[in-house]
């Protein structure tokens, strides 16, 4: 199965950058998957997204709940979603489907973060929320079972 | 519901990180009294972050201010630095730079052009929406947008965030077969940028004729390296639709940023007081008599004259600058040999150096403070989105005159549109504007 993890963010906006870091580390980590820090808009996705059978999307949130929260697979409204500069993931995903491009397996990421501050460096509770979220997705992409962080 | 007594509309944030801002128009006795616009800027804070950093450093660093256009602040800075240090760069590194603009210009006029902006004009709320009933157009724009991003990843290492760029040329230059490989499918989008033009012209637009001044770069035919138009793009003196026709460095002495009051970014005029307006227009005003010959040729036929003062029809003037980048890379790639040396070597100078090229938004003005050590001590960034704020406020508010009658929501959706008129960063979610209404 051609998997790919591609971490969204803007790695100048503090805790926006948490896509980002998660697919830095995971990088290091995974064999049999492409990892993307993607710093590209995400409609370029759009070109990415049909090479694969499975993509995990990982990026920031904004729905209200407390910050360093790990969502997997959520069901959030798409404006909770901080898109930066462009459609929004959930906006790109739902324009793959239309338009055919869309993998047979598509998973969401998702960790809470507070108002994106200038420059780089995480809030402790993001950083906790990294080390726990590419736990839990090594694991489940080397075949095993666990639990959603949090 | 009263529409046409006293409305305070008061947008409380916008939707997306990099879109952080908020809009204030208040309506007294059905006038409009007053619209104030904020827009989030990075570059403020990408000033700070350049000071103690050396002089090669600014095409990396600032390159990341923005994701749709990058390649503007790459080359705005080179300018600015290679400037201050006197550099000469040879009719390759000339041609290679012009080459990555163009791509740039591709993706991200085509992203305004077909995704943002057309669904307004053909009823639909977004590109998704549309692309139901428009799959065709929305695969052509997506495969459109490749192209460029072709170009990018060819020249400048990849699509976004270029990598190859470098004060004095390129880390390496791209062989001529790699360029050649990207013939055949720009020669496809030039054909289909062409059919766009023609699409987007037959829109239905509405009347609005500000009267602002434009201002663009207008470059020196001698100074192109072969294939290269001299429309501006990467280079040129600063004009104006008053006369106007200075040099680069005398930016600071023509227009000025001032902190308008009830914004933390920075607005814009002219020293004299004036609001101008850059991008587009502004350029096919300035120069659209050197438009390559395929778009000058759709833009007559679809009766496009300079100078066009309405910022709804910014949509067609976008798509003949997409046929021009399009025609210009093929005749770029036609000439281009592969360089002995891919860069020149740069000593730092101690001094002030000034840069400014046309990013797809218009004219984006970098200056650089070096000492002698080649370490930058002040830094000022000025993008043409808080350029043109203060004109978009100032159509804001004949526009949002001339609809009062419409309710809140369309009145909105309207504004959106109205903005979306100037392509600034803010407008690439389909809905970055939330209104609220407070009645009086």
């Amino acid at each position: 199965m051609r998997t790919a993890v591609i971490g969204l963010g803007n790695r100048d906006r503090g805790d926006d950058a948490v896509g980002l870091l998660v697919a830095d580390d995971l990088a290091l980590r995974l064999t049999g998957a492409d990892v993307f820090a993607w710093e590209r808009p995400e409609l370029d996705l759009l070109e990415v997204l049909p090479r694969y059978d499975r993509v995990v999307v990982v990026d920031a949130a904004r729905s209200g709940a407390p910050t360093g929260t790990i969502h997997v697979d959520p069901v959030l409204p798409a404006a909770d979603v901080a898109g930066t500069h462009g459609f929004g993931i959930h906006g790109v995903l739902e324009l793959a489907a239309a338009l055919d491009r869309l993998p047979d397996q598509v998973h969401l990421a998702l960790v809470e973060i507070g108002p994106a501050t200038h420059g780089e460096g995480l809030s402790d509770e993001v950083a906790t929320a990294v080390e726990q979220l590419v736990a839990h997705l090594t694991s489940v992409l080397a075949g095993g079972d666990a639990d959603v962080p949090g | 519901m009263s529409h046409s007594h006293d409305r305070h509309i008061r947008v409380a944030e916008l939707a997306r990180v990099e879109g952080e801002g908020a809009m204030h128009v208040t309506v007294t006795d059905g006038r409009v009294d007053d619209v104030k616009l904020e827009i989030y800027e990075p570059p403020r804070f990408f000033e700070g972050l350049l000071q103690g950093r050396m002089f090669t450093e600014p095409p990396d660093i600032t390159a990341r201010i923005c994701g749709i256009c990058p390649v503007a602040y790459q080359i705005s800075s080179i300018n600015a630095i290679e400037d201050l240090c006197g550099v000469e760069v040879t009719d390759p590194i000339k041609q290679l730079r012009r080459l990555l603009y163009d791509g740039e210009w591709i993706e991200s006029h085509v992203l305004h052009v077909f995704m943002l902006h057309a669904p307004d004009f053909l009823g639909y709320d977004s590109a998704l929406d549309m692309a139901a009933d428009h799959r065709g157009l929305v695969e052509t724009a997506l495969r459109l947008r490749e192209a460029g991003n072709a170009l990018l990843e060819v020249v400048g290492g990849r699509a976004v965030h270029p990598i190859n760029t470098r004060v004095g040329g390129f880390h390496r230059a791209p062989r001529r077969r790699d360029l050649w490989a990207l013939v055949p499918e720009l020669e496809w989008a030039l054909e289909e940028a062409v059919g766009a033009v023609r699409l987007v012209a037959g829109f239905d637009f509405p009347e609005l004729d500000h009267g602002h001044r434009y201002v663009a770069l207008r470059p020196d035919p001698a100074d192109q390296a072969p294939g290269c138009s001299s429309y501006p793009i990467d280079g040129g003196r600063i004009v104006d639709t008053d006369g106007l026709d200075v040099p680069v460095s005398s930016w600071p002495d023509e227009f000025e940023e001032y902190q308008a009051g009830h914004s933390t970014a920075l607005h814009a005029r002219t020293r004299d007081g004036a609001t101008y307006l850059v991008g587009p227009a502004a350029r096919f005003a300035l120069a659209g008599d050197r438009l390559t010959p395929a778009a000058a040729a759709i833009a007559k036929e679809v009766g496009l004259t300079a100078p066009d003062r309405n910022p709804f029809r910014s949509i067609v003037i976008r798509a003949v600058e997409t046929v021009h980048a399009l025609e210009e890379a093929l005749a770029i790639i036609d000439e281009y040999e592969e360089p002995d040396e891919s860069h020149v070597e740069v000593e730092p100078v101690a001094g002030v150096g000034h840069g400014i090229s046309e990013a797809p938004r218009g004219i984006l003005y970098h200056r650089y403070t070096v000492d002698g050590d080649g370490r930058i001590t002040d830094a000022v960034i000025v993008p043409p989105t808080s350029q043109n704020q203060r004109a978009v406020e100032e159509d804001l508010a004949l526009f949002v005159q001339a609809h009062l009658e419409l309710d809140d929501a369309a009145l909105q959706w309207q504004c959106e549109q109205a903005i979306r008129n100037y392509d600034p960063c803010i407008s690439c979610s389909t809905h970055f504007l939330q209104l609220t209404v407070d009645r009086r």
